[in-house]
Order: C-alpha cells, then structure tokens, then sequence
C-alpha cells in the first residue's frame, strides 16, 4: 500500500481498526506513525514476528487508551460530585474517592496482575476464548439469518416449489405453470421468472471472456424494487430487440468501468447486444435453486412467458397482493393445483400436485439455518462456560488473598474499599478480554470468509466491519458485570476477620459443591461437542473414501458454448464431436468425452420415463430421472464402469440413432430381475423412443453422499443440451493442457470462449465443502469447550486443594504416602466426571439430530463417536485434575505448616 | 513540591524530553527511557504520559514533515515549556539538598 509496486509493508490490517477503535483521535495519527515506524524497522527481522509485535501493541494501546477514558470520566464524575457533597475529597467512611482513590487504586491493581500474570493471562484468555467465538457467530447469525434482503418490502416476496411426483419443494415451475399463477391477481401482485443461468462468452476474437447470464421477465426487477443505477430497466419492446442490462461488478472489472458503455454494445456468444442498463453494485436475484449456490451472475436479459407444460426448470418469485398472507396464498394455491390436475390429466396424472409460496429469506437460508443456530448455541455455552470459569478464577485469587485482605480490613481498610478492588480488577481485566476477544472475533471472521467455501446463501456478506468490535465489547461488559458482581458479592459477603480465624485453625472442609456442579455441567458440555466433532471428521473421512463410481483425478474440464455457423447461422451441432478428436491427437491426452452437466455441478435436466407396453412402474414417483447429453467417449473418460452391453461408439451420435444408457438404479427399477439390454423406454424432451445398449454404474454426479434418481444418458445428437463441458483424462498435470487445448480449439474455430477451465476434483471438494466446513467449526468449538472445561476444573481443584493445604500437610507428616494423597484427590475429584461424562453422552443422544443431516457413513448415534468423545473428555479432565494434585500431595508439609 | 503535580513516569518523560531536544518524539523518547531505566516501558504508558503532561500544560507539540515509512504521516515532536523547566529545576534541587552527604552510606555493599 505504501511502496508501490514493492511487497506491502503495511501493519497488520485488523490490528489498525483496533486502534482506530480505541486510540483517541487527536492522538491516533501519532500512536499509528510511530507504531508503524517501529514496525518497519522490525519487519528486517521477519515480517510475522513484526506482525506479532505490532498485535500485541495495538492491544496494550486500546487497552491503555479505553482504560484512561474511563479514568477520565471517573475523575470528571468524582470532580462534580466532590465538590458538591465533600469538599474533602474523602467520602464518609473515610476512603480516599476523586481522582487520587481512582488511579492509586488502579496502579495498585495492574502492579497485582501484572506480578500476577499467570493468573491476569490465564483470565484474559478464557475470557477472550469465550467472547471471540461469541461475537463471531452472533455477526453470522445476523447477517446471514436475520438482516433483509435487499429489495423493496422483501417480506413479501415469495419463492414458489412445487410437488409433483419424486419433485419434491422444487425451485423451478413449467411456463405454463407461470401464466396459470398470475391469473390468481387478488393474491399475487406479481409473478416473475428468474431463469436458469448459463455461460456465455463476452467478447470477440482472443478478448474472449466466460460470463454468467440470466433470462429474467420484464416485470422481476420493478417487482423487487430495484431499478438499475444507471440506465433504464426492460420493457416489453426490449424481448424483442437484443437488449441486456449488466452487473455493476461486471461494468467495472470486465469492461473498465467506461460511461461509454451503457448505449453501446457488448458481444455475447458472438452477438451483438445493447446495454440497456447498469444495475447497483451488489445487487443479486437470490434464490435458492438448488443445492448448489449459482454463480454470481454478470448480465440479465429479457424473455417473455411462453405456452409449454413439461419441463419444470423456471425459478419463480411472488410478491404477495396488499393484505395476503402467505397462509392465503398458500390456500390459492391449493385450489389452483387442483383445477390443473382436472384440466391437464395427461401431465399431472398419478402424482399428487401441489404448489407452495415460501417466504424468500427463510426459503433461502432454510438449509443453513439449523446448523448456523446449533453453531450459535454451542458458542453461547461457550461463552457462559468462561465467564463461569473466569469468574471462579477471580474468587480464587481472591480466597487467596484472603489473608492480606483480613489484614487490611483489620487495619481500618473498608468493606467497600476492598469490593471496589475486586471491581477494579474484574474492569481491567474484561476489558483486556474484549479486547483480545475483538481480535479472536475478527480473526475468525476473517477465516470464516477465507477459510469456509461460499456454501452457504449470503456468505459472502460475512465480512469484518465494526459489529464484531461491538459485540465484542457488549459481552465484555456482560463478562464484567458477571464477575465482577461475583467478586463484590463475595468480598462484601464475607466478613474478612473470619479469614484469619478459620487460617489459624485446623483447615476447612471445603467442599465448593456449588463449583463442582458447574464444572460437572462444563465437563459433560465438552463432551458433547467432542462428540460433534468426532462423528464430523470420521463423516468427512467417510465421505472422501466413498467411491462415487466416477474418477475424477487427473481430469480437465472446460465449457464450451454451442457454436453457429457464421454470425446468426444455425447451430453447428457436429462441431463438439469434431474438437473432441483433434483434442484426442494432443500430447499428453488420454481420453476425451462431453457431457452437458458435469459431475457434482448441479442437477440437470430432469424428465419422465416409462418402459415399454407390458413393464409397469409401480408408482409415478419413481418414473423421473437425471438426463445427460453425451459426446462419446465421456464414460471411458470419466471412468464411470460399465455393467453390461457396451458403451456409446460414434455412430450412436447421429440424429438417426435411436440408443441410449442407463444406469444401474433405472435398469432395476424398470427390469427387475431382467437384462435391461436391448428393451426400450419412451423419453422425455422430445427424444424418440429408445433401445438401451447398455448398463453402467450408477456414478454420484448430483449428490456425493447418497443416489438420487435414476440416469439416463443420450447421444448429444439426439438431445441437444448446449453448451456441453468436456473432460480431458490428462497423462500428467491437467492443468498443463490449458494452452494446448486452446490451442486446438481455435484451430478448429469453435470461435467462442473456452471457459471455467478447472479440475473434475474441484468440483467434488466443493460437494463435500459443507460437510468440510461444519466440520472445522465443530471441531474448533469442541477444542475450545474441552481446554474451557479444563481450566474451570484445574482453577476449581486447584482452590479447594489449596483450602485444603493444612489438612494435607498434616496427613503427610503423620505418614500418609504421596501415592495415597494423590489416589485420595484423584478419587474425590474424579467422582466427577462419574455423572458429567455419561451426562456429556446423554446430551450428545439428543443433539444429534441436528447434525444428522451432514453426518455421512456413520450413525446419527454412532458408537465409536460416542467412546472417543467420552474418553478423550474423561483423560483431558484427569489431567486437569492430576497436575495440581500432584502439586499438593507432593508438597513439603512443614513448609505448607509454615505459611500460615 | 512542586513535583506532586506530576507522577513518577510523567517526570521521568520531563526528563527524557529536555535530554532529547529537537529529535523528542513517541518512539525516541520510549528509547531514551527503555536505556535509562531498569524496568520495562510499556510504549502505552509513555503515550498516555505524553497526554496527561501536555493537558497540564507542561509540554507542547509540533508536527514535522510526512514520511513513508510512517505510512506518510507525521511525527509529533515534544518539548518542554517553561513551567516544566521550573518543575524540573526545583526537583533536582530538592533531591540534590536531600542527598547531600548521604553518598557514603548509599555505596553498594563490596
């Protein structure tokens, strides 16, 4: 940012905001120069150790300049009321107040932890680890489940999915359909279509560029409220003309920015198109149409409803009349279905038909939803977890000091001296926690937009900005009020001269059942996520070893579009088979196919089926499937295994042919019991009749997790679904092969943009991304609620073995063993865990519902999942409880005698 | 005293300013008391110094030139005002009139 064209120098990033935050304006310019200064000069010995050092500065500074605000105002507060009431300056009881009271009493504490700094880190940290997380979530959770979408009253739009047959709450209604919604007008203002979106090239000649498009209704744009920023939106005269209005995201990356361009033209496909408008900057049609979250789209383009009743495959958004209710739409609906399946018995014969308006946000997110809610859940947990512990720690310290404290209070020192101590010190250190809190928040909002694939609807606007700082520091102060009001209640409860009496007898019997309770509730909490978390990585691990009857290692794909003859000639159908054998010849190329769809790209055309006179399907349900347009050659490629008969050859790829594949699943379906080979099925899309030649596996192309419907696969020449995608089977590293297939490609003037030229695997990393994703999540949160946990029973054991001091001591010189002591505690502390851990394993029973969706080859209540958790839960507490009773079975007894 | 205006590290800043002269700025002056001290500066304590010594009115600033090794902001230079010198001066005598004739019992053990 500073040097040019030279590597970027700059401090870290969220560091600064931290500053920026906090640091007083008149002296921020200051405090970031020298800073940055400094920095610079460290960077000489490594930038990341510079980074560290620049981090925990921007802390020390936030937390300098927040505590110094606030002394401010104290000493403001205590100036005013001073002078009003005690001219003094000493209130009634006779401790100092003002200004001076203020800041001794503040020296004195930051001098007590910062010798302390064992203890002030160990608080800071459980604290930090409890409000990071926290504010994280809370910031998913608003801008992906709850801020509104942005269009004009978008709670009234609606998303309509449909049920028909084994379409089940499908995003995507027939045409025809279309015009039968909008004759229902006392329901629906408007209903719009936003069609599927498709790849184009952008360009001409070598600028060729691959681009997203969408057909949309003239109406959807002024039905959501938004006009373009600049420009005008469609009318119905521009379905006619070639007209297109563009992304803003589009206008500025692609075509530069130019004013020039909004008038002119742009080439699509070869076309010439004028840009009618620009729309605002990130404005997006967001629906969800499938699984798959769509691409972001760069153009849209007018098209009008026409008269056709077959293929369900356009997304369709409602705005509700004035007055409607969801309810009663619903009910319309209800009614409308109904007269169609009396008027078109030829479509919706056998299968109960059903329309249904969602709401759009909940539509959208409704996948989502659940795991967000449960993340969100397990964070609060965590959260209260460390505000438990960090306050049992501050009681600890403070029982510590109890002797000091009875002292002092002896010595004339007041009851409500020693609480504003405790205050001081729980003030500092929630602050120190919200601060280093805003910095885990906002790292884990940074690697949440990093780390996380786009898999979730509105990730993207999961970005830093200043309400992970805010809601950092709101549950500091709800830290702070909750220790801190422990800590008073404490101090001011207890008388301290009490202190010294029990300090001089014979040791006390504590007990702390109150905390042995809540460490028990943390144990069985960790336990639980720990269970989360271990079913999630064996899914995952189970997940990637599944063998979805395809390879796609080592596999190049790239998308080309359909060419045409000339300008605005018709299609040249042949051309794909064409490319395929010159890519065939080139070095390093093992085998060549296309497919309309790729695998785990999305789901396809979809379309009945019915076996030939004489084999019946027992239900309508069954008798849809996944269709594919094949070039030759794409199942060798792709490796998907062949059954029975044989493969395409390329004479099956003309417009005579009359043959088809299937897989495994139709074959059964339709053949039980018989050779599929050789018997033919009536199609959907207006293919003719077919024989089947053979029977492959059934690969999981649409779903990695589970078979979905039956597949059938059709020489391209007989089901022309444009643009196909080829695959490349390379010898080496795919990638490699870009130029050369270029190349080719030009040579055989396809004269169109080859694009989203990437790897088959990627697309089954992003298939499984979700599963990867939660997995991380869970697994981080389980990580953190098991080291919480862990600290809530090291600080708990840790107190009463030190109340217990005496006891021990005086066990140990009368002869006790250290094998003994340490049994004893083991014993008494590891009770437990007796309750907590199956307490952990009940609760994780229940819970597991909601992960059940993404669990993969394992049990929703998977047994090993449950074992591992419950013993990697028992051993880290064990440890916990080990190390400090250890520490005091092999203390020097006369020296804990002499303490006192 | 006159000192009791002042704290401990808001005195030992006086100082550092007045031994710095013209090049006294955050980061020299952090320097100069890192060199002179045995305990550890915390950076943010002689800001906060800095602050509460300039609304006494003991110091001012001035801005110097841009650089780019400050992401092209400027360094704030400090010095001290008369009444700081005053302050400055009378400490020194009142430890100066206190020590006289203590050096021998304050020699470090052999």
């Amino acid at each position: 940012m500073t040097g040019g064209g030279g590597p970027d120098l700059s401090p870290p990033r969220l560091a600064r905001a931290l500053l920026r935050t906090l640091v007083p304006l008149d002296d921020l310019e200051m405090v970031e120069g020298d800073l940055e200064e400094v920095y610079h000069l460290r960077t000489a010995a490594g930038r990341v150790r510079a980074g560290f050092w620049y981090w925990g500065q921007a802390i020390l500074f936030a937390g300098r300049y927040l505590l110094e605000r606030v002394r401010d105002a104290v000493v403001a507060g205590g100036v005013a009321s001073g002078a009003s009431s005690s001219p003094e300056g000493t209130s009634p009881g006779g401790c100092p107040v003002g200004s001076a009271g203020f800041s001794s009493r503040t020296r004195q504490t930051l001098r007590r932890l910062v010798r302390d700094w064992r203890y002030s880190l160990g608080v800071v940290l459980i604290l930090a680890l409890g409000i990071g997380p926290a504010a994280t979530m809370i910031l998913v959770v608003h801008r992906i489940l709850l801020r509104p979408l942005g269009y004009e009253e978008p709670d009234r739009l609606g998303l309509v999915r449909i049920d028909l047959g084994q379409l089940t709450s499908h995003a995507g209604l027939a045409m025809s359909e279309v015009t039968d919604l909008r004759t229902l007008e006392d329901q629906f203002a408007a209903v719009e279509v936003s069609g599927r979106e498709r790849e184009f090239s952008l360009g001409t000649g070598e600028e060729l560029a691959p681009v997203t498009g969408v057909e949309v209704t003239v109406g959807l744009f002024p039905m959501l409220g938004v006009s373009p920023a600049r420009g005008r939106a469609f009318t119905d005269e521009d379905v006619e003309s070639r007209t297109v209005i563009i992304s803003h995201e589009l206008w500025q990356s692609r075509l530069g920015g130019d004013p020039g361009t909004l008038g002119g033209t742009i080439q699509l496909d070869g076309m010439n198109f004028e840009v009618i408008g620009i729309m605002p900057p990130g404005f997006a049609v967001q629906l969800k149409r499938t699984d798959q979250l769509p691409p972001r789209t760069d153009f849209w383009v007018p098209f009008r409803v026409f008269e056709h009743r077959q293929f369900w495959g356009f997304p369709t958004l409602v705005r509700l009349a004035n007055g409607v209710t969801f309810a009663e739409a619903n009910a319309a609906l209800e009614g409308l279905a109904a007269s169609l399946q009396e008027e078109y018995p030829e479509v919706y014969a056998g299968a109960p038909l059903r329309f249904v308006v969602h709401p759009l946000l909940p539509d959208l997110v409704r996948q989502a939803r659940p795991a967000i809610q449960a993340a969100l859940v397990g964070v609060l947990l965590l959260l209260l977890t460390a505000v438990v512990n960090a306050t049992a720690l501050l009681v600890v310290a403070l029982e510590k000091r109890s002797h000091e404290l009875a002292v002092r209070c002896a010595l004339g020192a007041g009851r409500r001296t020693l609480v504003a101590e405790g205050l001081m010190e729980s003030l500092i250190l929630s602050i120190w926690g919200g601060l280093v809190g805003v910095g885990v928040s906002l790292a884990g909002v940074w690697a949440l937009g990093r780390f996380i694939p786009r898999s979730i609807p509105r990730w993207e606007s999961v970005t830093v900005g200043w309400e992970p700082v805010a809601i950092s520091a709101a549950l500091g102060v709800v830290a702070l009020v909750a220790g801190g009001l422990m800590t008073a209640w404490k101090v001011g409860r207890g008388t301290p001269w009490l202190a010294l009496v029990s300090a001089s007898g014979w040791g006390r019997t504590a007990r702390a059942s109150g905390q042995r309770v809540l460490v028990g509730v943390q144990v069985a909490l960790a336990v639980a996520l720990l269970f989360g978390g271990t079913q999630l990585v064996r899914s995952a691990r189970s997940l990637t070893r599944t063998d979805l009857n395809f390879a796609a290692d080592d596999v190049l794909t790239f998308t080309v579009p359909l060419s045409h003859e000339g300008d605005d000639g018709p299609p040249d159908w042949d051309r794909y088979q064409r490319l395929r054998d010159r890519l065939a010849q080139l070095p390093g190329v093992r085998a060549v196919g296309a497919i309309s769809d790729l695998p785990l790209s999305g789901t396809g055309p979809i379309d009945a089926f019915t076996p030939e006179a004489g084999d019946t399907i027992a239900a309508w349900d069954d008798a849809l499937a996944n269709y594919f347009a094949v070039i030759p050659g794409f199942m060798e490629t792709v490796r998907i295994p062949l059954l029975e008969g044989r493969y395409f050859e390329d004479r099956d790829n003309t417009t005579a042919s009359e043959v088809i594949i299937v897989d495994e699943t139709l074959a059964r379906m339709a053949f039980p019991g018989e050779s599929a080979v050789g018997r033919r099925l009536t199609l959907g899309w207006g293919i003719p009749e077919s024989i089947i030649v053979g029977v492959v596996a059934h690969a999981r192309t649409v779903d990695p997790a589970q078979e979905v419907r039956p597949q059938i696969y059709v020489p391209f020449r007989q089901f022309r679904w444009a643009p196909l995608s080829f695959v490349v089977r390379a010898n080496g590293d795919p990638l490699a092969l870009v130029g050369a297939v270029r190349n080719a490609a030009q040579e055989e003037g396809t004269g169109r943009a080859l694009s989203n030229f990437k790897l088959l695997s990627a697309n089954v990393a992003r298939a499984t991304s979700t599963l990867r994703a939660v997995t991380i999540l869970v697994v981080v949160l389980a990580a953190s609620a098991a080291i919480l946990a862990a600290l809530g029973l090291y600080a708990v054991v840790s107190y009463v073995i030190l109340q217990q001091a005496r006891a021990t001591a005086i066990r140990s010189a009368l002869g006790a063993s250290f094998q003994r002591l340490l049994g004893d505690q083991l014993w008494d502390w590891g009770r437990i865990l007796l309750p907590a851990v199956p307490g952990g394993v009940a609760l994780s029973l229940l819970g597991a519902r909601i992960l059940q969706s993404l669990v993969y080859g394992v049990g929703a209540r998977d047994g090993v999942s449950m074992a591992a958790a419950g013993i990697l839960g028992g051993v880290i507490c064990l440890l916990a409880i080990y190390l400090p009773a250890r520490r005091a079975a092999g203390a020097d007894p006369s020296a804990a005698l002499q303490v006192e | 005293m006159a000192t009791d205006r002042i704290g401990e590290l808001e005195h030992l800043v006086l100082l550092a300013v007045l031994r710095l002269g013209d090049s006294a700025y955050g980061v020299t002056i952090t320097d100069e008391l890192s060199r002179h001290t045995e305990r550890p500066i915390l950076r943010p304590s002689v800001y906060i110094a800095l602050r509460r010594l300039k609304k006494k009115g003991l110091i001012r600033s001035r801005m110097g030139d841009p650089k780019p090794t400050r992401g092209g902001r400027a360094r704030r230079y400090f010095e001290l005002q008369p009444e700081a010198l005053d302050l400055l001066r009378e400490s020194r005598a009142t430890f100066q009139s206190l020590w006289k004739g203590m050096g021998s019992q304050m020699e470090a053990p052999e």
